[in-house]
């Protein structure tokens, strides 16, 4: 895939045009995926991966630096961020499944190749509370994602989303009280 | 956890009046909130403890501020199954999963109708002769022929890519079944027994396994046991590598120390191996296990575990003696054969099967009443750890106070909610049946309001194992809060221990290190906690039992 590509559809997407997301998504998506396999089988289990460092090296890879602009970078982490809510929940709930007594096939399962349960239960949790939140406040629910997930500052969120920055400071500043207290009721998450 | 509906009965029309306040109160200082409250919420008590929670909730936490957040730990399997796809003349129909050396498929030979299990090895390096070698070795265990040893059919590749097409097995890795705590001990030494043979039999034609774990040895369906691998770590990749000097390194935790010192590894560095696996059947734990890879090579080569019987009072002596010899870090000092391993294991296994009399008080009662409440526990539908007892252990807070630097009155024993002068000192006292480790973590304000960690207790590196302990005095002289961690560990944590090696005053500042104690801590399983006489005490199956309360000050 060209980089070229992506840079054009997440400008024409920076200049209003809705489709151009339906086609970069899955662009991502799949360079997000393919970058996490690849992180995972090179480095072995003393080393940690960051959502938010696969997130930028699928930016560096995918987009040309040189036409980006700094709106385009706001666009495409922003569905990087739910791709990566969308990933690691995946995995944690499957990982999950696994746990309760499934997995009667798996020949040889490595030790390294779990989600420390604390970690996995947690994201399970959020993911939860979090479409939770989306039913009282959609947008609500999409700041926490864009920071937690992409690592987005306020800037970048209030860009992606094009809202006000102080908006998006009110909206994280709540938010996040909401879901704390929310994980805090379901169980011991932190 | 799911059915509850946290705020039930919310809607978005009141969240929005909710957040309106909150955010206001938020941005006071929280001496102010209160008045704030009074006049915001006018007598509505629902609102306002709502609000209230809200505020605590966000005041307690740091979890989602940590925004790069999910650290994984590698393997996170995302490529597609593979179906579909030809190696060989094999036909792929599902991925069964990742190992040390590469992807297992599980496929079809069409030409006979043959299901198999197909290891696709991603590190065989070498030339054609030596890989030649190493399928020859790998066949040749399989060509024992034995019940217990995995077939192996045939050695190919494909455009590069090397592969074994081997039996395919349906059944469960040791590994996953010792996740699961369900089976008995009784079951799980039968099947030691059995690889125990598979392993001797092996030996006996001159094969070592060299990575013996117990994610190779697999469990099928009708309880009969088949090793895996055998001979494949000499050459492969991935988790075992190969040394400069032809010497190899199995997986850290299983691996013999003379394994871990790059010296050759013959049939009684299995043994040593098969001592791991053996370890973890009694205890339902690792005999080495640091938190990282050097410290658990470090501990391989120096440690020597708690006894088993000691960690599991269950475990019968003539068994937790045979570990104990099999995990001796001079080889001369193990069993010299394999044989001899599994004899004494197959004669334990019959001692409990009899209801025999080994020595040390009445274990097979102990192991039938367990199994009888496991029993009981399943049908009721109660998630039961299997082997581990339950640990438990009492804390509470000594206080005292303070004036001008000089006690005023005596100590008495506080409850950890109560709230702390600046300048009261305190101490703390711990007590178990079981001997353990006590450890105390403190996070509270730096200067400058850095993140920063104490290590309030030990405050000497080697402080033996201890039924009961009460710790030096501790002066908090700032006011606020601090988080304290507590924990209870049936072995020296090597990762706090380094911190005094570092630090004499177990100050924790830099802010790797910080982040690194914060992830284990958090990491650590819950344990229940309840109120009684002599303080808190804390219950759970763990190795590490651990506690974490607020300190506040003022």
């Amino acid at each position: 895939m060209p980089p070229t590509d992506v840079t054009g559809l997440l400008q024409k997407w920076t200049a209003g045009d809705k489709s151009a997301i339906d086609q970069v998504t899955p662009l991502i998506y799949g360079e997000l995926r393919k970058l996490a396999h690849r992180y995972l089988r090179r480095e072995r289990r003393d080393h940690t991966l960051q959502s938010t460092a696969l997130v930028h090296e699928a930016w560096l890879r995918l987009v040309d630096q040189t036409q980006a602009k700094w709106r385009d970078r706001a666009h495409f982490f922003a569905v990087s961020g739910h791709m990566m809510r969308r990933i690691l929940v995946d995995h944690a709930r499957a990982q999950h499944r696994d746990k309760r007594g499934g997995g009667a096939e798996v020949l040889v399962l490595d030790e390294a190749i779990d989600l420390p349960r604390q970690r996995s239960l947690q994201l399970i949790a959020l993911d939860d509370a979090l479409v939770d939140l989306a039913r009282l406040d959609a947008r609500q629910s999409q700041v926490i994602e864009l920071r937690f997930f992409a690592g987005l500052s306020i800037d970048e969120t209030a860009e992606a989303l094009g809202v006000s920055k102080a908006t998006v400071n009110r909206d994280w500043i709540t938010g996040r009280a909401w879901l704390l207290r929310e994980l805090d009721r379901r169980g011991p998450v932190v | 956890m799911g059915d509850r509906r946290p705020s039930e009965g919310l809607d978005a029309g009141q969240w929005g009046r909710i957040r309106e306040i909150l955010e206001s109160a938020l941005g006071l200082v929280p001496e102010l909130r209160a008045a704030y409250l009074d006049e915001a919420c006018a007598g509505d008590d629902g609102l306002r403890s709502e609000i209230e929670s809200l505020i605590a909730a966000s005041e307690r936490s740091a979890f989602l501020d940590r925004a790069p957040l999910p650290s994984l730990t590698p393997t996170m399997t995302i490529n597609a199954s593979g179906a579909g796809r030809t190696i060989g003349h094999y036909r792929v129909v599902d991925r069964i999963g990742e190992g040390g050396m590469g992807t297992v498929y599980k496929a079809v030979d069409p030409r006979i109708g043959r299901t198999v299990a197909l290891k696709v090895i991603s590190h065989l390096g070498g030339s054609g002769d030596e890989k030649l070698r190493f399928f020859r070795e790998a066949k040749a265990a399989s060509a024992l022929n034995h019940p217990n040893i995995v077939t192996i059919y045939e050695y190919d590749s494909d455009h590069e890519v090397d592969f074994i097409a081997m039996e395919y097995i349906k059944g469960m890795t040791l590994h996953a079944m010792l996740a699961e705590h369900r089976a008995s001990l009784e079951t799980l030494l039968e099947y030691a027994v059995q690889a125990g043979g598979a392993v001797a039999a092996a030996h006996a034609a001159g094969i070592v396994h060299r990575d013996l774990k117990a994610a190779n040895i697999m469990v099928t369906d009708t309880g009969t046991v088949k090793v895996l691998d055998f001979g494949l770590a000499k050459q492969a990749g991935g988790d075992i590598e190969v040394t400069r000097t032809g010497a190899t390194l199995g997986t850290p935790a299983y691996m013999s120390p003379e394994q871990v010192k790059g010296e050759p590894a013959d049939s009684r560095s299995d043994i040593f191996s098969f001592g791991v696996i053996l370890y973890e059947i009694a205890c339902g734990r690792r005999p080495f296990h640091g938190i990282d890879l050097p410290s658990t090579l470090y501990a391989v080569v120096n440690e020597v575990p708690l006894a088993p019987d000691a960690v599991n009072p269950a475990v019968p002596r003539p068994l937790a003696s045979v570990i104990e010899r099999c995990l001796r870090k001079n080889k001369e000092e193990r069993p010299q054969s394999m044989d001899s391993v599994r004899a004494e294991l197959s004669k334990v296994f019959e001692q409990l099967g009899r209801g025999g009399q080994p020595s040390r008080g009445t274990p097979r009662r102990k192991i039938i009443a367990g199994a009888a409440f496991a029993a009981a526990a399943l049908a009721a539908g109660i998630w039961l750890p299997r082997w581990h007892p339950q640990r438990t252990f009492t804390w509470t807070i000594l206080a005292q106070q303070m004036r001008d630097g000089q006690p005023l009155g005596a100590e008495y024993v506080a409850s950890p909610a109560d709230t702390f002068h600046a300048g009261w000192r305190l101490r703390f006292r711990a007590q178990s049946p079981q001997p353990g480790f006590l450890y105390l973590i403190d996070r509270g304000p730096g200067a400058k309001g850095a993140d920063q960690l104490w290590l309030l207790y030990p405050r000497q590196p080697a402080l033996a194992a201890a039924p009961k302990v009460v710790t030096g005095w501790s002066v908090f002289d700032q006011s606020g809060t601090d988080r304290l961690w507590v924990l209870w560990s049936d072995h020296p944590i090597e990762l706090l221990l380094n911190l005094l090696r570092d630090s004499p005053t177990g100050e924790v500042r830099d802010p790797a290190s910080v982040r690194r104690i914060l992830d284990y801590l958090t990491r650590l399983p819950p344990a229940a906690a309840t109120s009684t006489q002599n303080g808190v005490q804390l219950r759970a199956a763990g190795d590490v039992l651990g506690a974490s309360i607020e300190l506040r000050h003022q």
